[in-house]
């Protein structure tokens, strides 16, 4: 079952803006979810997995994927993302580790597409 | 339940272990890489997923997917397994052809060189290479080309948010560039000089058809096979010279052929090559289906007891 998430909007100047409150079920979720696809699609027992995986290096990953970890979220979440405000982000903040990807994601969950406009 | 058997091109990520799970199946895989290299008159019997000389080398890397990908084919029919259907992706195109009986082993790999040896010469004075773009859509990639006047060819719809550009080497850095600008989740340049399925090999039509007509028997193919440039379905020995000869300069466009497949009750693919490339496209398609590479053979349901 999804995780229940709470969104509520709030003005912000002229725009509107969904923001959802990211708890603690929703963080292990994402973690766990995160962790169970590395394991099934890079073939690693998921004992072997922890933050500091690298994600190419370590578990042989690809950007296909963390672009299917993406699918897989905005759907759960029930998002509309705009996949370039994502890509425009990840300039910024590039994502090496599984963890460094498990923060990523919660932030999209957070902030949406607004992600942009936040400092880290 | 229906299958189609799916052929991947050139590979550029191996699991690793080919020639053991190969071996597992067959025992004719050494058979077949005396022949190619035989036909070539270079050593496809030291080829190794770890070795670069097979990996980095554009014609190599063909002629070894080439050969994989026919080795299994023949291992799994063999075991009673043959498809409903199949689909080639790019020069995934000769490995189908030999599975459905439409050309010789021997066939493929003159196929293979000659068609390298032609895209050479239509590029002869340019510097050209291919690109992978991961999170535009085709429409956000047209207009950054059409903004930028770029000379560059969107080459294969992968998936919607992913896709191989193909162009001038310099154009083709610069897609690249204004890709990852715009929010491109992820760009790179592929192992490739040649610029598969781009204009700048439209000349190579003529020759190719040529040398087909004059050099190789092409027969009807014995399984229905899918094109991925226009996804219709051809049988005939004129249809695929048109499939060859167009492969090279036309756009491709997997995810709809994929789509078509899955229409026609496939839910079962089986990837005839090294590595999961198409594997790993197929996870953006809807549907209940299922795709087994080579190293997931083994749980493919009631096979390979």
């Amino acid at each position: 079952m999804p995780a229940k998430i709470t969104q509520f909007l709030f003005n912000q100047g002229t725009n509107l803006k969904l923001m959802t409150v990211v708890n603690d079920k929703i963080k292990e979720e994402v973690r766990e979810i995160v962790y169970d696809f590395f394991a099934e699609e890079c073939e690693v027992a998921i004992e072997e997995i922890t933050d500091a995986s690298n994600i190419i290096t370590d578990l042989g990953g690809d950007s296909l994927m963390f672009l299917a970890l993406i699918e897989i979220f905005t759907k759960k979440y029930d998002q509309e993302i705009d996949l370039k405000t994502i890509g425009k982000y990840s300039i910024k903040h590039p994502v090496e580790t599984i963890g460094e990807l498990v923060d990523m994601q919660l932030k999209i969950i957070e902030h949406g597409n607004n992600i942009i406009n936040i400092e880290a | 339940m229906k299958t189609a058997f799916i052929f991947p091109a050139f590979v550029t990520e191996y699991f690793g272990n080919e020639l053991a799970l190969l071996n597992e199946l067959s025992a004719d895989l050494p058979k077949y890489l005396a022949k190619a290299s035989e036909l070539t008159g270079d050593n496809y019997e030291n080829f190794s997923p770890n070795n670069p000389e097979f990996i980095e080398h554009e014609l190599r890397s063909q002629i070894i997917s080439y050969t994989i990908g026919c080795c299994l084919s023949d291992a799994l029919a063999f075991k009673k397994l043959l498809p409903d259907i199949m689909a080639g992706y790019s020069m995934g195109l000769y490995a189908a052809l030999y599975t459905g009986k439409a050309i010789q082993f021997e066939e493929g790999i003159r196929l293979i060189e000659q068609a390298y040896l032609l895209a050479q010469k239509a590029t002869k004075d340019l510097k050209t290479g291919m690109g992978s773009v991961i999170g535009l859509t085709v429409d956000e990639i047209q207009l950054i080309i059409n903004e930028h006047h770029l000379k560059i060819d969107i080459a294969n719809i992968n998936s919607r948010h992913a896709h191989l550009i193909s162009g001038p080497l310099e154009d083709l850095k610069q897609l690249l560039f204004l890709a990852e600008e715009t929010g491109a989740l992820h760009v790179t340049r592929l192992l490739v000089e040649t610029p598969y399925h781009s204009q700048l090999l439209a000349d190579t039509q003529e020759a190719f058809g040529q040398y087909i007509n004059e050099n190789i028997s092409v027969r009807n193919v014995q399984y229905p096979l899918i094109s991925s440039i226009d996804q219709r379905l051809f049988f005939s020995a004129d249809e695929i010279t048109k499939e060859l000869t167009n492969n090279l300069f036309k756009r491709l466009n997997w995810q709809a052929t994929f789509e078509i497949l899955l229409s026609k009750g496939v839910q079962q693919f089986i990837e005839c090559g090294a590595g999961k490339s198409l594997y790993n496209i197929s996870r953006f398609v809807p549907g209940d289906f299922k795709v087994y590479p080579m190293n997931r053979l083994k749980i493919l349901p009631g096979s390979f007891a």
